[in-house]
């Protein structure tokens, strides 16, 4: 393999890292604050592309700038799912919790398919731009604009995220929740209102990933789960605890993915996400980018 | 009224700092939070010295002053206290005493649950002894401290007169 290709490899690699990491931020959120995994992430994601592709069908609204509504459709189906559903199973406790909160989520996955399937069709629907297939050539190696312009917006948000959760009395308080809820309790925050927040966030997270998705590849219904899985692949890398970790975590199994693809077929590069996911497990359960 | 609950609950991973804020979340307490942390920092100086550590790295008496901070950030008008002196060094629940004693001095109601008899009862203007749930005896601090059954049972003083032996 040529230096040049194997650079290219490199680069796609981080450049679908960069949406994994989106998609799991959303889901770390969700997971450290409300301590319930949320199967649906994926079926929000879903949801997000498809409100892209609908405000370019309508409109022929720019997919990158059709996000400004995207993230506020998607704030605002996470606030009812979060008052509809999901704030009946943050009251539960322990094992009944974890176990409530993925039986729900996988129902509603269902159930979000197959409106989707009913309303938008089975088809795969994809946001043709006039600059797809165009990119900048460094040096042999191509960056394609949607890629390019995917990846600079996810960094962008992850570093917002970031400011947003250690500098702003909403962000703090939301840190203070997920580490102690009852001690966020007694200072006085007000816990569900943080929880239906926290959920809208994780919400407009997919729906950003989303939006990348169906600028990268397209989107149909049933892509939802696969989602999930490869942003809970994602969580579990960076360890549970860490929601900004998601961004770096995403980008190495973006990485090692398209590198193993190249190398030993790209046939297997689900199994080698998967093989890395037990090695962490075994070998480092706390996650690569938590600090113990 | 603000509780300090029994084993702290302080957010370890934030810092002294962000605990402090956290502590004047509710409105009233947020517009005057630069000046309460000014008297929490004068009232506890080495919190003002750590404000940008971990919270779940310093001692437990630090940790215990923090969580007294805390509470104060929230500009209570009673504050409750659940046995501030657990699994500190005999020193530093003197120190947690003093700052008690001295909170109090400046106008605050303090309602203390302690089983540190000698030292809870030394501070109290008021104290109730509780017995399986049951208020069991009461009176001013210094009554109950000079009381030969409260000495007895709470203080350690054997029944022989101290006189004899």
């Amino acid at each position: 393999m040529s230096l040049e290709s194997f650079l290219q490899t490199m680069v796609f690699g981080v450049f679908v890292g960069g949406i994994y990491g989106i998609a799991a931020m959303g889901l770390a959120l969700v997971f450290g604050v409300l301590k319930m995994l949320n199967i649906a992430h994926g079926e929000l994601l879903m949801l997000g592309g498809y409100v892209s592709f609908w405000a370019f069908a309508t409109w022929g609204m720019d997919p990158f700038v059709s996000l400004l509504l995207t993230i506020p459709a998607l704030f605002l189906v996470g606030l009812l799912l979060d008052r509809v559903v999901y704030r009946h199973i943050v009251r539960l406790e322990g094992e009944d919790k974890i176990k409530n909160s993925l039986l729900v989520s996988f129902g509603l996955t269902l159930v979000i398919q197959n409106m989707a399937q009913w309303g938008f069709t089975a088809d795969e629907r994809a946001i043709p731009t006039t600059y797809t297939g165009a990119g900048l050539n460094l040096a042999g190696v191509t960056l394609p604009y949607t890629r390019l312009g995917s990846f600079g917006i996810a960094l962008a948000v992850t570093l917002l995220l970031h400011f947003f959760l250690r500098r702003t009395y909403w962000g703090k308080a939301i840190l203070a929740t997920a580490e102690d809820w009852e001690a966020a309790e007694l200072v006085g925050i007000n816990i569900h209102r943080i929880y239906m927040m926290t959920f809208a966030l994780g919400a407009s997270l997919a729906a950003i990933a989303g939006t990348f998705v169906i600028i990268t590849y397209g989107i149909s219904p049933s892509i939802g789960i696969i989602w999930t899985l490869k942003a809970l692949v994602v969580v579990v890398l960076a360890g549970t605890g860490s929601i900004l970790g998601a961004f770096p975590a995403g980008i190495l199994l973006g990485v090692v993915e398209a590198v193993s693809g190249a190398f030993i077929g790209s046939t297997y590069r689900e199994v080698i996400g998967l093989v890395i996911f037990v090695l962490v497990l075994i070998l480092r359960p706390q996650g690569l980018f938590t600090r113990k | 009224m603000i509780l300090v609950p029994e084993g702290r609950k302080l957010f370890g991973s934030l810092t002294v700092m962000e605990n402090l804020e956290l502590g004047a979340y509710a409105k009233r307490a947020r517009e005057k939070r630069a000046q309460t942390i000014e008297k929490v920092y004068a009232l506890f100086p080495i919190l003002a010295d750590r404000r940008d550590q971990q919270a779940n790295t310093m001692s437990g008496g630090q940790q215990q002053m923090l969580a007294i901070g805390r509470a104060l950030m929230g500009l209570p008008r009673l504050l409750m206290l659940d046995e501030p002196s657990l699994g500190l060094a005999p020193i530093i629940v003197e120190n947690i005493f003093e700052i008690i004693r001295f909170t109090n001095e400046q106008g605050m109601t303090i309602f203390l649950v302690e089983q540190n008899a000698r030292q809870a009862l030394d501070l109290a203007h008021r104290a109730y002894i509780l017995e399986q749930g049951r208020i069991v005896g009461s009176g001013t601090g210094t009554d109950l401290l000079n009381n030969n059954e409260v000495r007895q049972a709470y203080l350690g003083y054997t029944p022989v007169d101290e006189g004899i032996t």
